[in-house]
């Protein structure tokens, strides 16, 4: 075993084990959220920290997953296994439909439509009261079942692994994304687009699959979530739905493998601590992001390498030119 | 009824609804757009800082009774002071990173997050509503709307006659513009920028503040009063080409009474679809807005 | 010796972590006018922008008229008199000619003058009044270089630094400039200036300082730049 492999395996291993440790409902539940949020934002982290397109519709592609697996497992009675595939189709279909006018936009631009993209969902949500529900959300989605065996059972240790398996699958898709013919232009197109467009790389190509790859995650996601909440609210196209999507992957640091997956954990079992403080914890969390983009612009993931140039510096004395 | 009545008493309804949405949204885009065409950012607080400038009127007119001119003012005040705020805390720190327009768009929906969550906490999730300026309705066109509305018709082109005046002629206004256009001579010109950002967004949240103060007598005032004003005000200032005064103007009344008809032919529900759908399709086929250059 | 009216000491700055100045010292003499040359890149737009606050200095110190003004903002700088005119500027692109200048004397204690001082700006650019309804963004690269000397006269400057007022002009409206420039000079405002040409610089200023790596290299007295000696520095023909 190489050393790059001891971290990941001391990770997962330890998530592994941990209903072994506790079989605690409520601390259960809250390992399965975090799991899901770290896939949903290790996906967005693929379009915005990798490629330097902010796509403010990456959650609007999990509530898509969430709602088209509802629809179809209960509504239309498809087999509750096919949830995953559903969400995932779902959501790269969506994901192709929004980038198509992002190809063509910059900045501010790419935000806005992105966004709006998300109302619009939101909109023929709560206009399609019969089908999706509306306002009240679509309710009693039916669990995942596998061979006569219901997830719900064994207070949803079911649930806990396949998030975890998704997480993992995750960690494994975008490492090999990274070091790919594929990522690198992805990176290429992030650092210097007309250079990159010069050198030959098909932006618009290049850009649709990095969507499509990125929606992935969030449809895998947002179909488990379904089903193990078995519901799915039009708050999920909400500003406070992204904002702590977006705290996490901040928190953890963007353009890396693990930053958006520490970040979501961390920040999920910050947020339970803060509970008792109601909504106060969410001027906490505005401000935690406020000073993380102030004082940590790398996120948790440049702690290291912060605290590196710290002791160099502080070796090499006060000869180091100071910023302007 | 013939054709030529229905067509009549449509018109009459779409025109009264058009011109009072036209008049909200050209006050709460033309405080987005001065803060775009003086920083290059988008403040996505802007629709929270409205709705506190509504509470904080609240509070003063009608919990504490001091009367309306009172809470008006006291709204314009705390407004403008949080647009300064969120310019000190959540701007300024980051104006010198490359990509600024996007650490803005993160730190303002924070700043919106943290008003929004702190107006919950303070003014709790009960709704709640102002007094109208005006007592009685108006008629226009043959439609009767109140006389609150009627006010909000009238104060909103002359608002913008004001800024637009301030802006032209005013030793500020022009500070402003010059360090939008080029700070650095600005400075050589002896402007203070910072000075001229803090004024500007003081005024942006101002105007804010007044909307609030207008929208929160026709409305409910909860904490997410302003998410949906927030991005009508968003849809006007790209169609109206970001930043100029009669490009927002023009993409307000556009808006607004693009709402009004579609409301009344297609109803409310699908209006909303409609508008963030055509928005989307302008945006692709002219994506620097319908007024804008390059 | 008289107190100078600009002294800058072991000034040290630059960009990032690199250093453009490693320790520069100059001075401006009470009535002299002061010519900078050296090759590109070698700090003379730095020096000028650390001057009047648009960079910082990492150390060394800033004086002008007897005050340290090391660590003030531009805006502070300029209101003291001591007026930048930058490098190849846009102005203020959306602004009328007029505007532009009357901001040019926007720190109150200047407004008053505002109106005279631009009739002055106008008798020595008589084209800019013409021009005065114009938007700057449609004005050609000399009319653009006249606006801005003339926003650097509106602020009423005590001491006029002019980064390459010439650059990229033809040799006719080369002279036109040289000749407004002298005709500054003669009212009484004192120049520091940044050249190219040692023709220009000669003809307009009293001394010039040849600037090369971030330093002073040579002080040469009054009209002493030379041809020669000019193309063995640029050129290192020794």
């Amino acid at each position: 075993m190489t050393r790059t492999l001891v971290f990941p395996a001391l990770f997962f291993g330890a998530l592994a084990l941990l209903p072994l440790m506790t079989d605690d409902s409520y601390v259960r539940h809250i390992a399965i959220i975090a799991l899901l949020y770290a896939v949903v934002v290790s996906g967005w982290n693929i379009t915005l920290g990798f490629g330097g397109v902010f796509n403010f519709a990456h959650l609007a592609l999990f509530a898509i997953a969430a709602y088209a697996t509802g629809i179809l497992t209960k509504t239309y009675d498809w087999p509750s296994w096919t949830g995953i595939p559903v969400g995932i189709g779902a959501s790269v279909i969506a994901a192709l439909v929004v980038c198509l006018p992002v190809l063509r936009l910059r900045g501010i631009y790419v935000i806005l439509v992105t966004f709006g993209f998300g109302q619009l969902c939101f909109q023929f949500v709560l206009n399609q009261r019969e089908l999706t529900g509306g306002n009240f959300g679509f309710v009693r989605i039916p669990p995942l079942k596998l061979f006569d065996y219901s997830f719900r059972s064994d207070g949803g240790i079911g649930y806990y692994y396949v998030a975890l398996l998704l997480l993992l699958i995750t960690v494994v898709l975008i490492h090999r994304f990274v070091h790919s013919p594929f990522g690198w232009r992805v990176m290429a197109l992030r650092e210097n687009e007309p250079y990159a467009v010069a050198r030959g790389i098909a932006l618009a190509r290049v850009r649709l699959s990095t969507f499509a790859f990125s929606a992935i995650f969030p449809g895998a996601a947002g179909a488990v979530y379904a089903q193990y909440v078995r519901s799915a609210s039009p708050d999920m196209f909400g500003f406070s739905f992204l904002t702590i999507a977006l705290s996490m992957l901040l928190l953890g640091g963007v353009g890396t493998i693990w930053g958006p997956i520490v970040g979501a954990l961390v920040f999920s079992v910050f947020s339970e601590l803060m509970t008792p403080l109601g909504p106060g914890r969410y001027l906490v969390t505005a401000v935690v992001i406020v000073a993380i983009l102030r004082f940590f612009p790398k996120g948790l993931s440049g702690i290291p390498e912060a605290w590196q140039t710290w002791r160099k510096r502080a070796h090499a004395g006060r000869d180091v030119a100071p910023q302007p | 009824m013939d054709f030529a009545d229905g067509a009549l008493s449509a018109f009459r309804a779409v025109f009264a609804s058009g011109l009072v949405l036209s008049s909200l949204y050209v006050m709460i885009a033309a405080g987005l757009a001065l803060v775009w065409s003086t920083l290059g950012i988008f403040n996505f607080a802007h629709g929270a800082i409205m709705v506190i400038g509504a509470y904080v009127a609240w509070t003063v007119s009608i919990d504490l009774g001091l009367g309306q001119v009172a809470g008006l003012v006291a709204a314009l005040a705390a407004s403008a002071l949080i647009g300064v705020a969120v310019n000190r805390l959540l701007v300024q720190p980051f104006l010198a990173q490359p990509n600024i327009i996007l650490i803005t768009v993160m730190t303002t929906l924070s700043g919106a997050f943290f008003l929004e969550n702190s107006a919950l906490l303070i003014w709790g999730p009960r709704i709640k509503q102002l007094e109208k300026i005006v007592d009685g309705n108006v008629f226009l066109a043959g439609t009767a709307i109140s006389g609150h509305e009627a006010v909000i018709i009238v104060v909103a082109p002359l608002m913008m006659l004001a800024l637009w005046a301030f802006l032209r002629f005013s030793w500020t206004g022009k500070a402003i513009r010059a360090v939008a256009q080029n700070r650095e001579f600005a400075e050589l010109s002896g402007i203070r920028p910072e000075r001229m950002y803090a004024i500007a967004f003081a005024i942006s949240a101002a105007l804010a503040g007044f909307a609030g103060v207008m929208l929160g007598a026709i409305r409910f005032i909860t904490p997410t009063l302003g998410a949906d004003p927030l991005i009508k005000a968003m849809i006007v200032v790209i169609l109206g080409g970001l930043g100029s005064i009669p490009g927002t103007i023009l993409g307000a009344y556009l808006v607004g009474f693009g709402e009004a008809v579609s409301t009344y032919f297609l109803g409310a529900y699908w209006t909303q679809a409609m508008m963030f759908f055509v928005f989307i399709l302008i945006l692709v086929i002219r994506p620097n807005g319908l007024m804008g250059r390059e | 010796m008289p107190e100078p009216i600009l002294n800058v000491d072991d000034l040290v700055t630059g960009y990032g972590r690199q250093p453009v100045l490693h320790g520069l010292s100059l001075s401006v003499l009470e009535g002299e006018a002061l010519g900078l040359i050296g090759p590109n890149g070698h700090g003379k737009t730095t020096l000028f922008r650390t001057v009047s606050g648009l960079n910082r200095a990492w150390s060394g110190q800033i004086r002008f008229m007897g005050e340290d003004i090391t660590g003030l903002s531009a805006a502070q700088i300029a209101e003291r008199g001591l007026v930048h005119v930058p490098q190849g500027n846009r102005l203020f692109p959306q602004m009328s000619v007029e505007d532009c200048l009357d901001l040019g004397a926007f720190s109150p204690a200047k407004r008053d003058n505002g109106a005279a001082t631009r009739d002055r700006v106008f008798a020595i650019f008589p084209r800019l009044a013409e021009r005065r309804k114009q938007r700057c963004r449609t004005l050609s690269g000399g009319e653009r270089q006249m606006v801005a000397i003339g926003c650097g006269l509106m602020g009423q400057p005590k001491l006029l630094i002019l980064d390459e007022p010439t650059l990229g002009l033809s040799p006719r409206l080369k002279g036109e400039l040289r000749d407004a420039i002298g005709a500054i000079i003669e009212t009484g405002v004192q120049v520091l200036i940044v050249e190219q040409d040692p023709e220009f610089l000669r003809r307009l200023t009293t001394r010039q300082v040849y600037i090369e790596e971030g330093r002073v290299r040579e002080d040469f007295d009054a009209g002493s730049l030379e041809h020669d000696k000019m193309m063995e520095m640029y050129f290192g023909l020794r």
